[in-house]
Formats: structure tokens, sequence, C-alpha cells
């Protein structure tokens, strides 16, 4: 079981590590945008996430887009952590102690106002910046997928909070 | 709870469909290229998967990487009947899940067993991950020498072979679970 506890830890540290410089790299280009106030910039920056083919390009809602994705990812950052954290617990091999059900529940409602928030955030900037209705059905499958793993966790701190109340129960049995 | 679980067997459901639909299709287009020859449609049917290290002309059934031991017409056979066999596999682990999840909506938690079917449905899945990466690695070289393959089909591979992983840690909760469920009966 370790095995594949210690597979899940190394996926869930280096998703970690990997939001954590997107968010940092995304407040850089914000800060460095703010700073050169070059509206053109920002076309390039977005040319991979949007179809950027007319030359609107307003610099303070690209500003606010990289601000609040930062933080959006800062935010799935801290879900992930805290079911980093219950792996761990499982790991030292800690099943069924109080409160992690709730960690779990946390962890997963996380992942899920991420994924929805993302794809918000996504096209709110596409269609307003660039008039890009693409990106509505282009990020459906990034949502699906994120939202179904979201699920996956509430359904695990479903078994853990069964798990906890037969747990209590056995010991007050005893 | 309940909304949780329906969602995820919704998805079950649609991913099975799916699933099914790919495999018919598959079976369908290997049958007709058992009695069609011509190397048009057979290239441009592997290029939907695949794409060649350099340009190749449509026409030549001689230009391949396996020219030399077998027909191009015969490896798309055997790629789309290896698949349809790789989604069916995958398919029967969905399945074992599936109906853990209906039991779970049931109120039917830690019963007996209930760990041992989440424990096989992660390791089918797991396969599965394993197999369809093989094999479109393994066609993409024989058919186009597609190096590209390796790499672009490593984050579905990295997807599906997680989600393995964490039915595999929903084993490991649920057996205990059905552990101490037993102990708690035996106690009374």
């Amino acid at each position: 079981m370790k095995h594949h506890l210690n597979i899940m830890i190394t996926a869930l540290r280096i998703t970690m590590f990997a939001a954590s410089v997107i968010a940092i790299v995304n407040l850089i280009v914000a800060i460095s945008l703010a700073f050169f106030e070059d509206a053109s910039l920002t076309k390039n920056y977005f040319d991979s996430d949007f179809i950027t083919k007319t030359n609107h390009n307003s610099l303070w809602l690209s500003l606010v887009f990289l601000t609040l994705y930062s933080s959006l990812l800062l935010y799935a950052v801290f879900g992930l952590a805290k079911f980093y954290n219950c792996l761990i617990k499982i790991k030292k091999g800690h099943l069924f102690y109080h409160t992690q059900g709730l960690e779990f529940k946390k962890a997963g409602a996380a992942i899920i106002l991420f994924a929805k928030f993302k794809y918000v955030l996504f096209c709110v900037m596409g269609i307003i910046a660039y008039y890009d209705i693409s990106v509505l059905f282009k990020r459906i499958p990034e949502l699906l997928s994120v939202y179904m793993i979201g699920k996956l966790v509430l359904l695990l701190s479903h078994l853990a909070e069964k798990g906890e109340f037969i747990k209590k129960e056995n010991e007050l049995t005893i | 709870m309940k909304h949780h679980l329906n969602v995820i067997i919704i998805a079950l459901r649609v991913v099975l469909f799916a699933a099914t639909v790919v495999c018919v299709y598959n079976l369908v287009r290997a049958f007709g290229f058992i009695e069609n020859t011509n190397p048009i449609e057979v290239n441009k049917f592997l290029m939907d998967y695949f794409t060649p290290l350099e340009k190749i002309n449509l026409n030549d059934i001689d230009w391949l990487a396996a020219r030399y031991f077998f027909d191009i017409k015969w490896l798309a056979v055997g790629f789309m009947l290896a698949y349809t066999a790789v989604l069916i596999f995958g398919m029967s682990g969905i399945i074992r899940l599936y109906k853990c999840l209906l039991k779970i909506e049931k109120g039917q938690m830690f019963y007996n067993e209930q760990g041992i079917q989440f424990r096989k449905a992660g390791a089918t899945i797991i396969i599965f991950a394993k197999l369809k990466y093989l094999l479109f690695c393994l066609v993409g070289i024989l058919s186009y020498l597609d190096i590209i393959t390796f790499f672009r089909e490593i984050p579905e591979f990295l997807a599906i072979y997680l989600i393995g992983k964490f039915i595999l840690i929903m084993s490991h909760m649920a057996e205990t679970g059905e552990f101490i469920k037993e102990e708690n009966e035996l106690t009374i």
C-alpha cells in the first residue's frame, strides 16, 4: 500500500510545485506588464490560451486576469496541500482519525471550486478581451477532469467519515 | 453525499458508453480494412493517430518502418483489434468500480469484499493505462517511426494511472473499514 501512497504523494508534490511556479510566473508577468505599460505584450503572452486575432489588448484587463489566475492557483495549492497532509497521515498509519473526513471534504471542495472558477475566468477573459467564443468549448475537458477528481476526493471523504463513525462506535463498545 | 455519487456514476456511464462506441467503430474499421486494399485510406486512417517522422507518399504502401516484415493493412487491422481488446479490458475495470459505487449509493458501506473489488478496479485501470501507452508507442514506431508518440501519450497515461492509484488508496480505506466493522460486530 505504501508504494501507491508514495506515488500519489510524489505526484501531488510535483503538481503543487508546478502550480506555485505558474502562479509566481504569472505574477512576475503582471508586474512587468504594469511596469512597461505595453499592451502588445499581453497579446504575445495570451497567444497559447486564446485566439488573439483582434488588436484589442487591454492592459488592465490582462493585469486583473493574471492576478486572479495566480490567486486561484494558490487556492488550488492550498486545497492540494490539505489532501497531501491527509495522505501523509494515512502513510504514517493514522487511518480514520478524528476530522479526516472533514479534511478530505475541504480538499475536494477546493479542487471543484478551482475547476469552476478557472473555467469561468478563462471564458470571461477570452470573450471580453479577444471575443474568442471557442474558449467556452476548449476548456471543457480540463474543467470536467479536474471536477471529477474533486468528486472522487469527496467520495473518499464519505468513506473516511463512515470509517470514523464505525471506529468511534467500536471504541465506545469496547 | 448522494449528489456526488450520482455525478460520478453518471460520468462512469458516459465513459462506458463512449468506450463502447469507440470499440464498435474500431471493429467496423478493422473489418473494412480486411477487404480494402487501398493504401491511401489505410495511411490516412493511421495518420489520425500518428504523425510520420518525415513526409510520406500516401499512395506508397512500401513507405514504412516495418515495410520489410508485413503489410501496413494488417498493421492497421491488428492495431484496431488490439485497441478494442485493451478498451474492453479497461471497461471491465470501470464496470467493477461502477458496481461498487452503486452499492455505496444503496447504503452498503464496508461490506465484505468491497476492498478487493476496489483493488481489482484500480489494478485494471492501471494495467489499461500501461497497455494503451505501450500499444500506441509500438504501433507509432512500427508504422511511421513516430517517436513523438512516446511523449504525446504521457499526459493521458499519467492521468489514467493516477486515477487507478487513487482507487487503490480507496481500496485500502475500504479494507481497513471492513476490518473495523467486522471487529465491531464480533465485539457486540
